[in-house]
């Protein structure tokens, strides 16, 4: 028979199941769309203007990796929910007298419509909104609007080439598992659905080990104090989380569900009865579905009220790198003067008062510190995955920058520690065999200190005098550490923070054209680079989110219609036997109302464990202010329960929308 | 005897949804059951009965007429009043059982009493009684795939029964059964018959009718016939039921 034939064939399967395809093709077109749309925004030109261009371009063409497997991923999944639907139509055509071959055509076509259709929509919508995403894009990252136009035929061909690829791998895998099962195995697939008469041994240990897992992962993300290296454990523990929930919800939570029901008393009670006797059975034919959900809804509310916290504290952010509005270091202390003058010329041209400037000539590095001997080496077992910090200082330049008038003996030191280490009782400090006594203990922070760097804790050293510090070096030197002092400049000028900015670019071009200065940084830096990353992440956030709300949305929708397909017939006998269409509708409602919250109830609690990781992976990034990103996480879950209520209740139309369909 | 039923001039006209063709199902259909009667309706496919059988269970409605059972006027009542009557009055027996697969077989049986809000007590004594008349008691934790489609009619016939119901509705019990279990039905009905249940019961089987007290034969929308048992026995009602069926098709 001609391929044509087929190929009708194949478009009228499409508009027959037009119910499960529609919501595929919406989320196919906003995949593709997005995929377009990242991988547009990381290769135009424009982006170049963006203060830390090279890590944006970077962090969106991950960014496109990542959508693209997690976008295979779901195809397989949703392609599993539509093919189990589709056996019985596949075994009848082979009663029909169909070849694999024919019915290989059938499935060819249909993925090539659907291809056609997802991909020239979703191409087309996204080369429609590059300029716009763009332009909204910039105004995020507080760039002025860089729009390099032109029509990029790559990044199309890497797209459709991308999809095309994992179409083909599924289409394939359809193929080979259609042709390999026997007919009757294809007509029988639908009805295997069994309820749960009981639970054996196994499904116990099964619940008890799923807890268990969940628990464990908590324990295990809550341990990570290295968030720099974390994105391994991150991962880990989210597998983890998935198959505890799954086995949480397909065992622990039907153990739940059996014990309520043979509690007679309640369970034959007219508001229960149906429900619970379905519940179980339901429960775990959806687990998979269910556990999915989980972990969605985690990701969503973790990826996007973290970015969105991110975002809305840049200001936070950017105002804490610098404890003054900026940093200068120079070569040799003889660089100052010229330097200071940088800073004066560049306030006059800008009409700004420097209302400050400071020196300190600092010797830091990375160490380990034992709290309880009190001493810095490489060699101490701390048991902290990030390295501490000394900090040394002359005692002249500590009491300028902190304007206090302490005083010190030969071989005594000022010891600075973070606040979460007590060190009250140290009375003396060994630093790299060089002794002192300890004349003071303060605790941090001070003036000079620079949080824009990852340690565990920081410790501050303040000796007598610059000779003190430098036989400390030497000392040092003679061990291999040949780390430099530090000509540390500290200034703050007057001014609103475009003034600042204006002043931040005319004071690089002036301390460039001196050639002394090691390194320079602002606030106003800081916040133009940080606003341009953190806009990135919201935007990759908010699009990456919004993927996977698609497909969570599509993962129920499409559980919606089969199970109430399925649950037509049963409808209609509570029907026939006397129950009121309310009875039936409060019945729907009970049931999967328990259904569709099991996942989110879970996933806050995923949410409410994984906080402390969050706030560390915050802190990386310099957003401190605890009370805001809980602030953020809160009304985030608000705003997505409230959303979650509105797809329940649309699932709920369909539901009994197909159930009650005759009245 | 008590009327159970009135079936007054009943009629039942179906519209197509997108053409105005009309097909006039029911033409006028009026009879009457006492108490502890046992009536069964026979006739070719398309000539109504099930129709019949679904606007008596209230299941549909008539285009005209009136259905009492117990006095009430059913035609009149709205849809709320017509579930509470359904689940109080009536029992129903349908050919493909009609039972809820993720529900036990004793949860089948008791799910009209937990309807009607009855205690756990009383939903245990009435489904174990109606288990031990129907022979099922030792199914009565199985699930409706685990057992054999006597059983499962058996677990119908008791689910249709808890409730004491004024009425029982049948529409062809014996039409997935075999002989043996087709037979073995039939004397359950005519036991609970016996016991003053009333029974209705839609058929095309002249052996499943030889065992009711009056045979109705619709034909073409209307009451053609009718065939009283009286003193008959079920042999000989059956030939007389075989007779009539023979010459009504020459």
């Amino acid at each position: 028979m001609k391929q044509t034939f087929w190929a009708k064939i194949a478009f009228k399967n499409i508009l027959e199941n037009k119910k499960f395809h529609l919501v595929n093709l919406i989320v196919s077109v906003f995949t593709i769309t997005s995929f377009y749309l990242f991988a547009f925004t990381a290769t135009n030109k424009g982006l170049a203007v963006v203060k830390g261009y090279d890590s944006v371009r970077f962090i969106l063409l991950v960014a496109c990796v990542f959508l693209a497997i997690i976008s295979f991923a779901f195809k397989v999944y949703t392609n599993r929910l539509l093919l189990k639907r589709r056996n019985k139509e596949l075994g009848l055509y082979a009663v029909w007298g169909l070849e694999p071959k024919n019915i290989n055509s059938i499935l060819s076509f249909e993925t090539l419509y659907m291809f056609v259709v997802y991909s020239s929509v979703g191409i087309a919508l996204g080369v429609f909104l590059q300029k716009y995403l763009y332009k909204v894009l910039f105004r995020l990252m507080r760039c002025d609007f860089k729009y390099s136009g032109e029509f990029s035929a790559t990044n199309i061909y890497v797209s459709l080439i991308v999809f095309a690829v994992m179409d083909i791998i599924i289409l394939f895998k359809n193929m080979i598992s259609a042709n390999k099962k026997k007919i009757i195995a294809l007509l029988k697939e639908e009805d295997t659905v069994e309820p749960v008469k009981k639970l054996h041994l196994i499904d116990v240990l099964k619940g008890i080990f799923g807890v268990a897992l969940i628990i464990g992962a908590y324990i295990y993300i809550n341990r990570v104090d290295d968030f720099v290296n974390s994105i391994r454990t991150l991962v880990l523990a989210i597998g983890i989380l998935f198959v505890g929930s799954f086995f949480a919800i397909s065992s622990f939570v039907v153990m739940i569900e059996l014990a309520l029901k043979k509690n007679e008393g309640l369970y034959y009670k007219n508001t229960f009865f149906s429900t619970l006797a379905k519940l179980a059975s339901r429960t775990r034919n959806n687990a998979l579905s269910l556990s999915v959900i989980c972990i969605l809804f985690t990701c969503v509310i973790v990826g996007a009220s973290s970015t969105i916290a991110l975002y809305l504290g840049t200001e936070n952010q950017a105002s804490k790198a610098y404890r003054t509005d900026g940093e200068i270091n120079v070569k040799t202390v003889e660089d100052v003067p010229a330097a200071v003058d940088a800073i004066k010329d560049a306030a006059k041209e800008n009409g700004l008062e420097v209302e400050g400037i400071w020196f300190a000539k600092r010797y830091a590095f990375q160490t380990t510190f034992d709290e309880n001997t009190g001493e810095f080496s490489n060699e101490h077992e701390t048991g902290r995955n990030l390295p501490d910090i000394i900090e040394m200082m002359p005692l002249d330049d500590f009491n300028e920058n902190e304007n206090t008038n302490l005083s010190l003996n030969d071989g005594e030191v000022i010891f600075i520690s973070d606040e979460e280490i007590p060190i009250e009782n140290l009375d003396r400090v060994n630093v790299y065999g060089n002794e002192f006594k300890v004349a003071k203990t303060l605790s941090a922070p001070i003036f000079t200190d620079v949080d824009n760097i990852q340690y565990a804790y920081k410790f501050h050293v303040i000796v007598k005098d610059e000779a003190t510090l430098d036989r400390i070096r030497e000392s040092l030197v003679a061990q291999g550490n040949t780390r430099e002092f530090r000509n540390t400049i500290l200034y703050n000028v007057s001014g609103n923070k475009d003034e600042e900015s204006r002043f931040d670019v005319c004071l690089c071009d002036k301390l460039e054209a001196l050639g002394t200065v090691d390194y320079m940084d602002s606030n106003a830096t800081q916040r133009q680079t940080r606003y341009a990353r953190n806009a990135i992440f919201l935007f990759l956030g908010a699009f990456i989110s919004i993927i996977l709300i698609m497909y969570m949305i599509f993962i129920m929708y499409y559980k919606q219609i089969e199970e109430a397909l399925d649950d037509i017939e049963s409808v209609l006998i509570m029907k026939k036997i006397g129950m009121y269409k309310a009875e039936i509708k409060k019945c729907i409602f009970a049931e999967n109302g328990l259904l569709f919250f099991l996942p989110v109830v879970m996933a806050f609690c995923h949410v409410a464990a994984c906080f402390s990781v969050m706030k560390g992976v915050m802190k990386l990034f310099m957003l401190t202010d605890m009370d805001f990103i809980r602030l953020c996480v809160i009304l985030f879950c608000a705003g997505i329960f409230v959303a979650y209520v509105l797809m329940y209740y649309g699932a709920y139309r369909v539901y009994s929308g197909i159930v009650l369909k005759e009245d | 005897m008590r009327k159970m039923l009135e079936l007054r001039g009943l009629h039942k006209t179906y519209y197509t949804k997108r053409s105005n063709v009309q097909y006039e199902a029911l033409k006028g259909i009026s009879f009457d059951a006492e108490e502890g009667d046992f009536i069964a309706i026979m006739g070719e496919s398309g000539s109504g009965k099930t129709t019949t059988l679904n606007i008596i269970a209230s299941l549909d409605a008539a285009t005209s007429g009136e259905v009492i059972i117990g006095g009430s006027d059913i035609s009149k009542m709205d849809n709320k009043e017509i579930c509470r009557f359904r689940r109080e009055k009536l029992g129903f027996v349908f050919q493909d059982f009609n039972l809820l697969n993720y529900f036990t077989v004793k949860d089948n049986i008791a799910f009209p009493l937990v309807l009607l809000n009855k205690s756990k007590k009383e939903i245990n004594e009435r489904v174990e009684e109606l288990a031990e008349k129907t022979g099922i008691t030792k199914l009565l934790n199985k699930y409706p795939y685990e057992i054999s489609g006597g059983e499962k009619q058996r677990t119908a016939v008791a689910r249709a029964l808890v409730c004491k119901p004024a009425l029982v509705l049948a529409d062809e019990p014996t039409g997935a059964l075999d002989s043996k279990n087709s037979e073995q039905l039939m004397d359950l009905f005519k036991t609970f018959n016996d016991l003053g249940q009333t029974i209705i019961m839609v058929t095309h089987s002249v052996k499943s009718a030889s065992k009711a007290k009056r045979v109705l034969f619709l034909k073409d929308g209307v009451i053609g016939t009718t065939l009283d048992k009286s003193e008959q026995t079920d042999e000989a009602f059956e030939e007389e039921i075989a007779n009539f069926l023979y010459n009504a098709r020459k």
